[in-house]
């Protein structure tokens, strides 16, 4: 049964429209369509040079050789020195990593953790389960637009703080935080900074030693690499207090046990070295193109920053006042067009969307979110077609609506 | 546990209409059935799964049964669609709109809304398959 639930069939079925025949993903802070040239550079890895990189014979040595050109690429991106990045699983096991790994390696001295109310779950939910291991977490507020304030946080540090964890863009809102406004905070209080940054590596600017950054999370599959490989970048000195979640071999220096993946590890440095500023301009326009469309169809509010410049370069997130969002995603889907909504319904077992509601919104208006995340991929005749059709969506929902008077 | 009365005044007060609340607590046609002529899934953008089973004698929808994992306005619209469908051939039940459900539960929160479409979608890619079905095994015989 679940086969046929995930079969392609279920994606253009009932297609409304002749047009649908093109399939339009605008989901891409969800995932990323693997750019050929990475795939291409894995494919050896599991073909011909398969070898497993602590082995100390040719096979072993040609796979240790792409690893590390591979940490350099990764290191080179962010300014950090190669033997700084660790190889993960992905962004979800850098955050628990980055924070587990921290509390358990200052525990019970330091016992606090500074994080904010927009973060990933994989920071919220480490942080929760953290609280039963003994630690307190202060989950800093949010302005309208997502954005920390600074002054909370600087008041929020005490002599039991260990770490300030905040994300670095906003997958659901795109809020671009000042990393380095908060990176001097966290050194001149003398706290560890880690910040999460999936969502901004390769789109927004990253330097660790000018952001004074302590620990980042990184991953792979958000910018076109494959899925199941990340890393953490941990500033030299700081990994003796990084206690490992995972035991074994001691791989990746102890920090990180577990046979290197070699060919998701090349397809992630390949990606970064795709990764390019025209890009990111590209998405930007599209991205100011598809808001400034979408805004002016009635009773749309934007979520997020206003600003272009402290946006993610490929976010949009919208408000559809009185309307129904999932209605406005389903309907869009009929068309092809692959959106994500803010959802509270049962099957979404993370429930109404924190981030939204963090920002002040009513649970009526997360019910009305829908978020559209762009990607090079993405073509300009592709938003030119969502924004010919909400306005026919719209129409379609307000008339399903006129047939019964709705008491809410 | 809520009691039987206390979750309809609970529908009730959010916007669920009488015909909904009815359907909701009386699982109307809500299940599965044995050796259907057709058995299709989909799963909405809201993350909810709607499973219809159908019985299909010369060309007219004998019976028709779904069965969801959703809230109760996925529950009620499912409802409503097997009542509307019910006895109709399958090009009839094709035609079967939003408006078509929307007018039978006579109101629902305008939150839910999206659960009518997810279950005319469902409805409708069940159709759909009894009718690629038929074809093919037409095509062998």
């Amino acid at each position: 049964m679940m086969k046929k639930v995930f079969s392609n069939k279920n994606r253009l079925n009932h297609t409304e429209n002749k047009q649908a025949q093109r399939e339009i993903y605008l989901d891409n802070a969800a995932t990323t369509r693997i750019d050929e040239r990475v795939l291409e550079a894995m494919i050896p890895y599991f073909r011909k040079d398969y070898g497993n990189a602590s082995s100390s014979h040719a096979f072993g040595k040609q796979a240790k050789r792409a690893l590390e050109q591979s940490r350099s690429v990764i290191a080179h991106a962010i300014n950090a020195e190669k033997d700084e990045i660790y190889f993960t699983s992905g962004g979800t096991e850098s955050n628990n990593l980055a924070l587990k790994g921290l509390f358990y390696g200052n525990y019970p001295k330091k016992n606090h953790i500074i994080t904010t109310k927009i973060e990933h779950a994989s920071v919220i939910n480490v942080c929760e389960w953290l609280k039963t291991q003994g630690a307190k977490i202060t989950y800093l507020d949010v302005d309208s637009e997502g954005f920390i304030d600074l002054k909370q946080l600087e008041k929020a540090i005490t002599k039991k703080t260990i770490v300030v964890s905040i994300i670095h863009a906003n997958n659901e809102i795109g809020t671009i935080q000042d990393l380095k406004a908060i990176g001097e905070i966290c050194s001149k209080k003398g706290v560890l900074f880690h910040t999460d940054a999936c969502q901004s590596f390769t789109k927004s600017f990253i330097d660790v030693k000018q952001q004074k950054i302590d620990l980042m999370t990184l991953n792979a599959h958000k910018i076109h690499g494959p899925k199941g490989v990340g890393a953490i970048y941990i500033k030299k000195g700081i990994e003796a207090h990084v206690v490992p979640v995972q035991h074994g071999g001691g791989h990746e220096n102890g920090i990180r046990s577990g046979t290197e993946n070699v060919a998701g590890v090349v397809g992630f440095a390949r990606a970064v070295e795709i990764s390019n500023s025209l890009d990111v301009q590209r998405m930007s326009e599209l991205r100011d193109k598809l808001i400034k469309g979408v805004l002016k169809l009635p009773g749309i509010r934007l979520n997020g920053p206003k600003e272009g410049k402290k946006r993610l370069c490929n976010n949009a997130n919208f408000i559809f006042k009185e309307l129904d969002g999932e209605a406005v995603g389903e309907f869009l889907q009929s068309y092809g067009v692959y959106t994500s909504t803010g959802s509270a319904c049962l099957s979404h077992s993370q429930g109404p969307n924190h981030v939204l509601i963090a920002l002040g919104c009513s649970l009526d208006d997360v019910g009305n979110a829908i978020r559209i995340t762009l990607s090079k991929y993405t073509a300009e005749k592709e938003i030119d077609f969502v924004l010919e059709m909400l306005p026919k969506v719209i129409k379609r929902i307000k008339e399903i609506e006129s047939v019964f008077k709705t008491k809410k | 546990m809520a009691t039987k009365k206390e979750i309809e005044e609970m529908l009730r007060k959010s916007g669920y209409s009488e015909k909904a609340i009815e359907y909701y607590t009386d699982k109307t046609n809500l299940g599965k059935i044995e050796n259907p002529d057709v058995e299709s899934t989909y799963m909405g953008i809201c993350g909810d799964v709607m499973t219809f089973t159908l019985k299909v004698e010369k060309n007219r929808i004998k019976d028709i049964k779904f069965q969801a994992t959703c809230c109760a306005g996925g529950l009620s619209a499912g409802s409503a669609a097997t009542k509307l469908v019910q006895g109709k051939t399958v090009d009839e039940a094709r035609k079967l709109t939003e408006e078509d459900i929307a007018r039978h539960l006579e109101g629902c929160p305008k939150q839910k809304l999206h659960c009518i479409v997810l279950a005319l979608k469902s409805l409708k890619k069940a159709l759909d398959e009894y009718s690629e079905k038929e074809k093919s095994s037409k095509n062998k015989k």
